[in-house]
C-alpha cells in the first residue's frame, strides 16, 4: 500500500476525484452522487487507522499552518466549540459535458451558465478549538512527531519529557496569574496579521473578532482553531464539546478569505446604517482563513480523556495488572506527599481522580463525587494558595486535562464562565467552563475575599453550584437555557467549609509531614497515568449478597443519625465503587465498603473535631 | 422529467381561483379577488389543501407548487391578473398610484415602437396585491434541522423561536427611470436585495441616435415593498442533547412584515431559497451560497390550555381514562413519579393544575379560579423538584424564585429602552405565566416589593404599574404554586406553625392549601430509600415504578380537556357546603389556640376545590363526594401543620428558654451570647440550668446556633 498512501498524505483531494469519476460512471442522475461518499471515507479510514498510518500525518495543532501545503491531508485534535448553520455549497457541475467534484473544496472554477448544471449540497461547520486545559505531556508526543521523525527512540522521549515535566511547574504557576498578558500579545498579533492580509481599511473589524478559545493558556498564541467542515452526516453523533482528532484537506485561499473580509467592510461602507441593520452575519466568512484555517473533513474520530494512552506505545498496557496493587500505593504515597503528609485526603483524592458521570439517572449524575478540602491557606499577596497550585500541579501530570482557576471577585466578576449565544455575531461566546468531558477543575476558594459580587459573578456562582450539584451547565440562549450534560470533576480548596459551593465531600486537610523535594521518575508517572485510565475504564457491579449487606447497613446507620439522607448514602455508594475500581475490582467486595465507611467515619471525626 | 409546461399551469391556476368552492359554497377565491379590487383586502392567500381538496385535483400540479413554490408565485398573479374583476364599489381615485397608473395606461398606446421588454410596463407595478401560497394547514412543520438541501425551491414549513428582526425598511421591487433625451420611462424589475441600476437609456430611439440619454431613478414612480428580515432559532425541544440550535434568515415582505418580534414563538411557512450573490462578491464567494426562507404565512404560536388542539389519539386516550373509576389517583400519582409518596400533595397539585372556572359577577366582581398552592418543608425533601415538574407538565408554566432570577422581578418593571430611548413595559414572572401556572420557589425569601404586589396577583389576578409615566394594569391570572422554608431553616416542632411560617397571615389566607412536608423517622421510608439508592447506583436506572405513570403530554391533554367543563355547584349542596363551613368556624372559635384563620376565603376554597375535582370526572354538576374530597385535602393539610403540635397547648420549656435567648439576643442585636447571660436570663424566668443546656443542644442540632465546646457560649447562625 505504499504508493497509494503517499498520495493520499500528498494531494487528498487527487483520491477524491478518482473515486468521483468512478460513482460518476455508474451514476445515472445528478441525484445519484449525494446518496454515497463514493468510499472516501473507506479509503481513507483503511491507510490512516492501520499500523498508525495516521500519526504521519502532520499535525496543525501548533502551528504555523504556512509550512503545510495547501491541498494536503492533515491532521487536527479539538474541542467542538460552536456549531454553525449549515452551509450550501456547488457539490458538483458540468464542465464541457463531463461532472466535476467541487466536495472538500472552497473553490473551484465553476463555468457560469445553465448548461454546467451545478447542484447544492450541504456541509456542516464546526468550530474547533485547540483542547481546553490540556497538560503539556499529552501534547508533546502529538508534536514531536511532526518535529522529528517517526523512529524516534524510546530512550530519548523519555528524557525530553522529564526535562518538560520539571519545568512544569513553573509554567502552571504561571499559567494562574498570566493570562491578561497574554490575551495582550494575542491582540497584537491579531491585528499585525489582519494588516498584512487586508489592507482595504478594515482593521476596525479586527478588535471584534473574538476567536473564542476557551481557557487561553500560556501557550494560547501557538495554537489554532480550526473551521471543521463535515460532510456526509459524520457529525451526527458529534455533540458540542466533543472532542475529535479530524483528518482532513487543508485548503487555504488568502484571496477568499481577505475578499470576503473586504466585501463585508464595503457593504458597511456602502450603505451605513441600512448595511449594519440587515442580518448579514455568515460567521464563516467574517474569519479569516489566517487566523481560523479551513479544514474540510474527509474522516473523523472522537477521543475520550484516556485517549492518550494510544499515542504511547512505550509501555504496553499488559504490564499493569500485576502490579496495580503496588502502583497504586506508590501512587497514594504521592498524593500523601503533595497534600503535606494527610493520607485521608490522600485516599479521598485518590477517588476523587478516579471519579466521573458513568451515568445519569432522573436528573441526578451518578458517579461524580467532588472533593472540598478545607484548611489551605490563602497566598500571599493574592497570589493563589500554595496548596492550590500543588495540588493543581499534581493533578496536571496525572490527569489528560486539568485546569486551576481562582475564585478571586475579579476573576467571577470579569466574564461569564458559561457559554452564552451572541445574536449579533451568530455565534456561541465561550467561557471558562465550556470543558470537555474528563476535564479536571480546581476552584481556590481562599482568593475570594470581602467584596461586592456584581451581576455577573453571581451568576457565575450559581454556574459553579450547578455544576456541582447537576454536572450540567446550562447554556444561555437568551430566549432560552439549554442544558448541557458536563463531566467535570470538581476540587474545592478553601479556608473553612465552602458555604457558597456545595461539594459532595469536605474534608479539613490535617498536614503533618513537612513537604520536601519529591523524587518521582518519569516511568512512576507512565504508571500512574495509566493506572488511572485503566481504573477509570473498570465496570463495577453490587452482587445480591453485597446488596443485602449495603442496605442493611445503610437502614441501621440511619436509624442511629437521622441526619443521613440520600445525598450521603449516594455518595457512599459511589466511593464504594471508586474505591472498588481503584483495586482494579469488578464487583464491591465487604472489605471496601468497610474501607468506605471508615473513611467517612474518619473524615466525620475530623470535621467534628473542628 | 419533462420540462413543466408552464402556460398550462397557469390555466390550471386560473381555474382553480375561478371555480374553487369552499366548505360554505362561496367561490372563496373569486370573493377574494372581489375585495382584491375594492382595495379592501391585499393579501391573497392560497391554501396548499385548498388545491388539494379542490374537485379535480392533480396532485402532480400540487406537487410542482410545493417543488417550486417562487415561481408558482408569479404565476397565480398573472393568473389573477387576467381574473380581476372591476370593483363593485366606488374607489377614491386620487392616489399617487392610481394616478401613475392612469397616466401609464394612457401611454403605453403611443408606443407602438416598443420592442424592448425593459420599457413594457411590468405587471408588477400595476399590481395592488400580493400573492401568497401557504402550505396546507394539517402539515406538520419542520425543525429547522430538517431542512435540507435538497428541499431548495420548496415550500416548507418551520417551527422556531424569533431571535433577531430588522426594521421594516422599503425594498425597491420595480425601479422607475426617465430618460432625460427621449423622456421614456424605462423600468427594471428588483427580484433580489440590490440591483444594479441602469445607467444608459436602452429606448430604440436613444440607441438609434445615439445618444446615449442619461436615466434618473423616479423615486415616486417607483414600486416600494415593505421588507423585513428576520432570524428564527430552533426551539430548546428541537434540539438533540449537546446540539447548539440552528437558525435560519427569514425574509418578510408586504402585508407579512411587523408581525413577528424577538421571542415569539412562530410557525412559518415559505419558500427556501439560495440567496443569489451580488456584486464583486458574486465573483469571489466561492463555492458557497446562503440561503433564506421567504415567508409565504405566519403564525404565531402560543401554547394555551384554550388553544390546546387535541389529536384524535388522545381524545380516544381522554375517553378511555375518563372511564377509569380511579382516575383521580391515577393522574395525580404521575405527577413526579419519580418522587416517592405524598400522595395527597400531588392531589393538590392535580386541582392546582386543572383549577376550577373563574367567574364574573354581573356587578363585575370577579372571583378567581385558580387554585394557590403552598409548599412549606425542610430543605431537601424535593420541592424544588416538585416545583420543576409541575412547571413542565403545565402547558405554560414559570418557574421562578422569590429572589426574581432577572431585573424584572415577579411582577413587572419599567426599562428604557436603550435603542429608542423609550419606556417600555416588561412583563416579571407572573406576568409572562398569564393563563398558567407560576412557580415561586424561596417564596419567603421574596423582596418586599414583590410581596405587596402579590396579594393584588393572589386575589385581583391583575398587576397594577404606575412607574414612569405608565399607568396600567396586566393581567396575571395564573395559579401560583408557592414554595418556602421554614422560618429558622428547619421546622421546628415546638413552635407553632404561624411561628415556622415566616409569611404574613393576610398572604397566607391567600392561599387555598398550605402544606407541611417534614422528613419523618420511620424504619419503612428508611428502608425505601436505601433500597431506592441501592437500586440508582446497582442498575444506573431508578426502580421500576409499581404502576405506569401517565407521560405528561397525555396528562397535559386530560388536564386541558377536563378545564373546558364548567361545573356549577346544584342547590341542594349549597347548604351542605354551608354547615361545613360553619362546622369549620364553630370548631376555630372553640379552641383556645386557632391555628388558622377560617375566612369567606376558606369557603370559595372548598368550591374552589370541589368545582375542579368535578371537572376531573367531567362532570358539569359538582357532587358531594367532591365536596367530600375537597374537604378531606384541606383537613390534612392542616394535620400535615399540626400533627405533633396538636398535643401540645403552649410552649415546653426548652422552646421558651430558646426564645428568651433569642428575643434577648435580639433587643442586643448581637450574634453572639455567652453562657452565663444566658443562664442569667433563664433563671430569671424560672428555667432551671440543666433545662438550658438540652435547649443548647436541641437547637445546635437543628443548626440554629452554634455552640462553643469550651465555655459553651452560643453563636446564632446566620440563616
Amino acid at each position: 500500500m505504499g504508493g497509494p498512501l503517499m498520495d493520499l498524505y500528498g494531494n487528498p483531494l487527487g483520491a477524491v476525484r478518482v473515486l468521483f469519476d468512478k460513482s460518476c460512471r455508474n451514476a445515472a442522475s445528478p441525484r445519484d452522487l449525494t446518496r454515497s461518499d463514493w468510499g472516501v471515507q473507506e479509503l481513507f479510514q483503511t491507510c490512516l487507522f492501520r499500523e498508525n498510518g495516521h500519526l504521519q500525518v502532520p499535525e496543525i495543532n501548533s502551528g504555523p499552518v504556512d509550512a503545510i501545503p495547501v491541498n494536503s491531508l492533515v491532521r487536527f485534535r479539538g474541542m467542538v466549540q460552536d456549531m454553525f448553520d449549515v452551509e450550501y455549497y456547488i457539490g458538483a457541475y458540468k464542465d464541457q459535458g463531463v461532472w466535476h467534484t467541487s466536495k472538500y473544496m472552497d473553490t473551484a472554477d465553476v463555468p457560469s451558465g445553465p448548461e454546467a448544471e451545478p447542484q447544492m449540497w450541504d456541509r456542516r461547520l464546526f468550530y474547533c478549538v485547540p483542547i481546553p486545559g490540556e497538560n503539556s505531556w499529552v501534547k508533546e508526543p502529538h508534536s514531536t512527531r511532526t518535529s522529528t521523525t517517526p523512529s524516534t527512540s524510546t530512550m530519548s522521549q523519555g528524557e525530553k519529557r522529564g526535562r518538560e515535566s520539571s519545568n512544569e511547574e513553573e509554567s502552571e504557576a504561571m499559567e494562574a496569574d498570566a493570562p491578561p498578558s497574554d490575551d495582550g500579545g494575542d491582540n497584537k498579533r491579531l491585528r499585525g496579521d489582519d494588516a498584512v492580509s487586508t489592507s482595504q481599511g478594515v482593521s476596525s473589524a479586527a478588535p471584534d473578532l473574538d476567536l473564542n478559545i476557551p481557557l487561553t493558556s500560556s501557550e494560547g498564541k501557538k495554537l489554532v482553531p480550526c473551521l471543521v467542515k463535515v460532510y456526509d452526516g459524520q457529525d451526527a453523533d458529534l455533540k458540542l464539546n466533543d472532542v475529535v482528532e479530524v483528518f482532513g484537506v487543508l485548503t487555504f485561499d488568502p484571496e477568499l478569505s481577505a475578499t470576503s473580509f473586504h466585501q463585508n467592510g464595503v457593504v458597511n461602507d456602502d450603505m451605513g446604517v441600512v448595511g449594519s441593520a440587515f442580518l448579514d452575519d455568515n460567521v464563516s466568512l467574517r474569519l479569516p482563513a489566517s487566523k481560523v484555517p479551513r479544514l474540510q473533513c474527509i474522516t473523523l474520530r472522537k477521543i475520550s480523556s484516556s485517549d492518550f494512552t494510544s499515542q504511547i506505545p512505550e509501555v504496553a498496557p499488559t504490564v499493569l495488572p500485576l502490579d496495580f496493587a503496588q502502583t497504586r500505593q506508590s501512587l497514594l504515597n504521592y498524593l500523601t506527599f503533595s497534600l503535606g503528609g494527610d493520607a485521608l485526603a490522600a485516599e479521598y483524592l485518590l477517588l476523587h481522580l478516579l471519579s466521573q458521570v458513568h451515568a445519569r439517572v432522573d436528573s441526578m449524575a451518578l458517579g461524580k463525587l467532588s472533593l472540598n478540602l478545607t484548611g489551605c491557606n490563602p497566598g500571599s499577596e493574592g497570589a493563589p494558595s500554595p496548596m492550590a497550585v500543588a495540588a493543581a500541579n499534581v493533578i496536571s501530570k496525572l490527569i489528560p486535562r486539568s485546569h486551576l482557576m481562582p475564585l478571586s471577585l475579579e476573576t467571577l466578576n470579569k466574564a461569564p464562565i458559561a457559554p452564552r449565544k451572541d445574536y449579533e455575531t451568530n455565534r456561541l461566546v465561550t467561557g471558562a467552563i465550556q470543558l470537555a468531558d474528563g476535564t479536571h477543575l480546581t476552584l481556590d476558594e481562599t482568593a475570594l475575599q470581602a467584596g461586592t459580587l456584581g451581576t455577573i459573578g453571581v451568576q457565575n456562582l450559581e454556574v459553579l453550584k450547578h455544576l456541582l450539584q447537576w454536572q450540567k451547565v446550562e447554556y444561555d440562549f437568551q430566549y432560552y437555557k439549554m442544558e448541557m450534560p458536563a463531566d467535570v470533576p470538581v476540587l474545592v480548596l478553601s479556608q473553612g467549609k465552602s458555604r457558597i459551593l456545595p461539594t459532595d465531600v469536605v474534608l479539613p486537610l490535617n498536614p503533618s509531614a513537612s513537604r520536601g523535594p519529591v523524587n518521582i521518575t518519569d516511568s512512576d508517572l507512565i504508571s500512574w497515568r495509566h493506572y488511572i485510565v485503566k481504573a477509570r475504564a473498570m465496570d463495577h457491579s453490587l452482587d445480591e449478597s453485597m446488596q443485602k449487606t449495603v442496605e442493611n447497613d445503610l437502614v441501621s446507620a440511619r436509624q442511629e443519625d437521622r441526619t443521613l439522607g440520600p445525598e450521603i448514602f449516594h455518595r457512599w455508594l459511589t466511593m464504594a465503587r471508586l474505591m472498588a475500581v481503584s483495586y482494579l475490582e469488578p464487583t464491591l467486595k465487604p472489605e471496601r465498603w468497610r474501607m468506605v465507611r471508615e473513611l467517612e467515619h474518619r473524615c466525620a471525626e475530623r470535621l467534628r473535631r473542628l | 422529467m419533462p420540462a413543466p409546461d408552464f402556460k398550462a399551469d397557469r390555466e390550471l391556476c386560473k381555474d382553480f381561483l375561478r371555480s374553487y368552492v369552499a366548505d360554505d359554497g362561496s367561490l372563496k377565491y373569486m370573493a377574494m379577488l372581489q375585495r382584491v379590487a375594492n382595495r379592501k383586502l391585499k393579501a391573497v392567500e392560497i391554501n396548499l389543501g385548498d388545491i388539494k381538496d379542490s374537485k379535480d385535483a392533480d396532485l402532480s400540479f400540487v406537487e410542482r407548487i410545493r417543488t417550486n413554490a417562487r415561481r408558482y408565485v408569479g404565476l397565480f398573479a398573472d393568473a389573477i391578473d387576467d381574473l380581476l374583476p372591476e370593483p363593485n364599489i366606488p374607489l377614491a381615485r386620487d392616489e399617487d398610484f392610481d394616478v401613475f397608473l392612469s397616466q401609464r395606461t394612457e401611454e403605453v398606446p403611443d408606443q407602438i415602437d416598443v420592442v424592448d421588454p425593459l420599457q413594457k410596463l411590468p405587471a408588477e407595478i400595476k399590481r395592488y396585491f400580493e400573492v401568497y401560497i401557504k402550505s396546507e394547514d394539517k402539515n406538520a412543520a419542520l425543525a429547522l434541522r430538517g431542512v435540507k438541501a435538497s428541499h431548495i425551491g420548496w415550500l416548507v414549513k418551520v417551527r422556531g423561536i424569533i431571535t433577531r428582526c430588522t426594521d421594516v425598511k422599503p425594498l425597491m421591487q420595480v425601479a422607475t427611470y426617465t430618460c432625460e433625451t427621449c423622456g421614456y420611462e424605462i423600468y427594471q424589475e428588483v427580484t433580489s436585495r440590490s440591483f444594479m441600476p441602469i445607467s444608459e437609456c436602452p429606448s430604440t430611439r436613444c440607441r438609434t441616435n445615439n445618444a446615449k440619454g442619461v436615466l434618473s431613478l423616479q423615486v415616486r414612480g417607483s414600486k416600494f415593498t415593505k421588507f423585513q428580515e428576520a432570524k428564527i432559532q430552533e426551539l430548546a425541544d428541537q434540539v438533540p442533547k449537546g446540539h447548539i440550535p440552528r437558525t435560519m434568515t427569514v425574509q418578510i415582505r408586504g402585508e407579512l412584515t411587523r408581525q413577528v418580534g424577538p421571542g415569539d414563538l412562530v410557525e412559518i411557512s415559505g419558500i427556501f431559497l439560495p440567496t443569489p450573490y451580488t456584486g464583486f462578491r458574486a465573483m469571489r464567494a466561492g463555492l458557497v451560497a446562503d440561503t433564506y426562507l421567504e415567508a409565504m404565512s405566519i403564525t404565531q404560536t402560543k401554547k394555551r390550555y384554550d388553544e390546546y388542539v387535541l389529536k384524535d389519539v388522545e381524545q380516544d386516550l381522554i375517553r378511555e381514562l375518563s372511564e377509569d373509576g380511579d382516575i383521580y389517583s391515577r393522574l395525580s400519582s404521575s405527577i413526579a413519579p419519580e418522587i416517592f409518596g405524598h400522595e395527597d400533595v400531588k392531589k393538590a397539585l392535580l386541582l392546582l393544575l386543572v383549577g376550577a372556572p373563574s367567574r364574573q359577577l354581573s356587578d363585575g366582581m370577579k372571583i378567581r379560579g385558580d387554585v394557590h398552592v403552598c409548599l412549606m418543608g425542610d430543605p431537601g425533601v424535593a420541592k424544588s423538584q416538585l416545583l420543576k415538574h409541575m412547571v413542565s407538565v403545565a402547558p405554560r408554566g414559570v418557574y421562578t424564585t422569590g429572589r426574581g432570577s432577572s431585573g424584572v422581578g415577579l411582577t413587572a418593571a419599567v426599562h428604557r429602552d436603550p435603542v429608542t430611548n423609550e419606556m417600555v413595559l416588561e412583563g416579571g414572572a407572573l406576568v409572562l405565566a398569564d393563563m398558567g401556572i407560576c412557580a415561586i420557589d424561596e417564596f419567603d425569601k421574596m423582596e418586599e416589593s414583590d410581596r405587596t404586589a402579590i396579594h393584588e396577583v393572589m386575589e385581583q389576578q391583575t398587576v397594577s404599574i404606575a412607574k414612569a409615566g405608565i399607568t396600567t394594569s396586566l393581567n396575571a391570572r395564573t395559579a401560583i404554586l408557592a414554595a418556602a422554608n421554614p422560618a429558622w431553616g428547619r421546622y421546628d416542632m415546638r413552635r407553632t406553625p404561624a411561628e415556622n411560617i415566616n409569611l404574613p397571615p393576610a398572604l397566607l389566607s391567600r392561599f387555598d392549601i398550605m402544606w407541611l412536608i417534614l422528613d419523618r423517622a420511620d424504619m419503612d421510608s428508611d428502608l425505601a430509600m436505601a433500597r431506592h439508592v441501592l437500586h440508582v447506583h446497582q442498575f444506573s436506572a431508578p426502580p421500576s415504578l409499581d404502576f405506569t405513570p401517565l407521560d405528561s403530554s397525555t396528562l397535559r391533554a386530560y388536564i386541558s380537556s377536563a378545564r373546558q367543563v364548567v361545573p356549577f355547584v346544584p342547590r341542594d349542596l349549597t347548604e351542605y357546603m354551608a354547615s361545613a363551613y360553619s362546622a369549620l368556624r364553630q370548631e376555630e372559635a372553640n379552641s383556645d389556640a386557632p391555628h388558622s384563620y377560617t375566612t369567606a376565603r376558606t369557603l370559595l376554597s372548598i368550591i374552589r376545590l370541589s368545582e375542579a375535582l368535578a371537572r376531573l370526572r367531567f362532570s358539569s354538576v359538582v357532587a358531594q363526594s367532591d365536596v367530600d374530597e375537597a374537604l378531606r385535602l384541606m383537613q390534612m393539610s392542616k394535620f400535615s401543620l399540626y400533627t405533633d403540635e396538636r398535643k401540645k397547648s403552649g410552649l415546653d420549656p426548652i422552646s421558651d428558654i430558646y426564645s428568651i435567648i433569642r428575643d434577648e439576643a435580639a433587643r442586643a442585636h448581637t450574634m453572639d451570647v455567652s453562657y452565663n447571660s444566658a443562664l442569667n436570663w433563664i433563671s430569671r424566668k424560672g428555667h432551671s440550668q440543666a433545662q438550658l443546656k438540652e435547649c443548647l443542644e436541641e437547637y445546635a442540632a437543628l443548626n440554629v446556633w452554634q455552640i462553643n465546646p469550651t465555655n459553651f457560649d452560643i453563636h446564632f447562625v446566620d440563616a
